[in-house]
């Protein structure tokens, strides 16, 4: 079922006044949201349901105090994005990985590409991305997920990982870049040995 | 010949900002073939990228969210009621025990005499404060006016806190949090 389309502060204001259809409601229409970050930021399966809830559960609690400064989807967002990380710590998952821009320089010349109806002719190129989307580290894969997936801007992004917009940007290229590389050396490797 | 595109340039490209990418590189762009490779290539990822099934969580999970705010709240309810219960038990019980050992008339005996103490104290204070007060010259009206006017604005803002804080019932589920 498709949920209704409500204005956000009239959404708020019913959530508010304890009309549990309202917040059915907001929970239909963020859960995406929600799940693209847990789902994405944290491993392991057991725990991602879990953590969907408690981050509802969080945004009800604490509704009173949004002050629609920002989108009720970036705060919401951040709420997902920050109880993923305490949850990361506790488990002492390292969180920021590998960052340096050894090797990850975008001012240089693209490199050597292959045609692209190479790069499309490759039926698995959805597992293999998703397998390396996987090795990326915690902010270049949420980033990905809320650009591509969510059609975040970079200040929503910014907002949400709480990262100067700059940087946002500057993550996002370099994760793509990574991701292309990545999939085009498999593709030569495996050009070379048939 | 115009050097290529660089991965920053390309990507710009990708994400339709064609004015981060000067005119001269872009005059360039449209005629090499490796340049647009390249670009094309980025596209096929993006168009992975976005098409990505994404995760989705069970039908049935607003229902559950719903479900374990009541849960919880009936736990914290009963916990608080749990927490007062101990309270006034062990109020009780120490007034209970103190009057026992102590017995009855003699509780009361020391009560009185404790009001009598307190009441000598409170006199001696007050008339201590008049007297301040007269040498002052202070207009106590004016400071228990001021005082009444401060209590209220005290209550209202703890008031108006709590109300902000609180979420209120769900009307069919009778759903309370906080």
């Amino acid at each position: 079922m498709k949920p209704k389309i409500i204005d956000n502060q009239t959404l708020v204001k019913q959530i508010l006044s304890g009309d549990q259809q309202a917040f059915r409601i907001f929970i239909e229409t963020y859960q995406r949201l929600v799940a693209h970050i847990v789902f994405r930021m944290i491993p392991t399966t057991a725990d991602r349901e879990d953590l969907c809830q408690d981050i509802f559960l969080k945004a009800y609690q604490h509704l009173a105090s949004f002050q629609f400064e920002s989108k009720l989807s970036t705060w919401l967002g951040r709420i997902a994005y920050n109880t993923c990380i305490n949850f990361l710590e506790k488990k002492r998952v390292q969180l920021w990985g590998d960052l340096s821009e050894e090797n990850d320089s975008l001012d240089q010349f693209t490199g050597t590409e292959i045609a692209p109806d190479t790069f499309t002719e490759k039926r698995d190129i959805s597992n293999r991305l998703l397998q390396e989307i996987e090795k990326l580290p915690l902010p270049y894969r949420t980033i990905l997920t809320l650009y591509h997936l969510e059609e975040m801007s970079y200040q929503e992004i910014g907002e949400i990982m709480q990262l100067p917009e700059g940087t946002v940007k500057s993550y996002l290229f370099r994760a793509r870049k990574k991701l292309k590389d990545q999939l085009m050396t498999q593709y030569h490797q495996e050009a070379l040995s048939c | 010949m115009l050097k290529h595109l660089n991965d920053y340039e390309i990507q710009e490209l990708l994400d339709k900002n064609y004015a981060a990418v000067p005119a001269e590189k872009r005059a360039h762009f449209d005629t090499c073939q490796h340049c647009q490779q390249a670009l094309q290539n980025y596209k096929i990822l993006s168009g992975h990228l976005g098409q990505e099934k994404g995760f989705a969580l069970p039908l049935n999970f607003a229902d559950s969210v719903i479900q374990n705010i009541k849960i919880q709240t009936q736990q914290e309810e009963k916990a608080n009621w749990l927490e007062i219960s101990v309270w006034i038990l062990g109020l009780g019980g120490a007034i209970g025990v103190s009057i026992y050992s102590l017995g009855w008339s003699n509780v009361l005996g020391k009560f009185q005499n404790y009001l009598i103490f307190f009441e000598s104290i409170i006199e001696k204070n007050v008339a201590v404060f008049q007297k301040l007060i007269q040498n002052l010259n202070i207009n106590l009206m004016a400071i228990g006016a001021a005082g009444f006017v401060l209590i209220v604005v005290m209550s209202f803002d703890y008031l108006w806190g709590r109300f902000k804080r609180k979420v209120g019932p769900f009307i069919s589920g009778n759903l309370k949090l906080l």
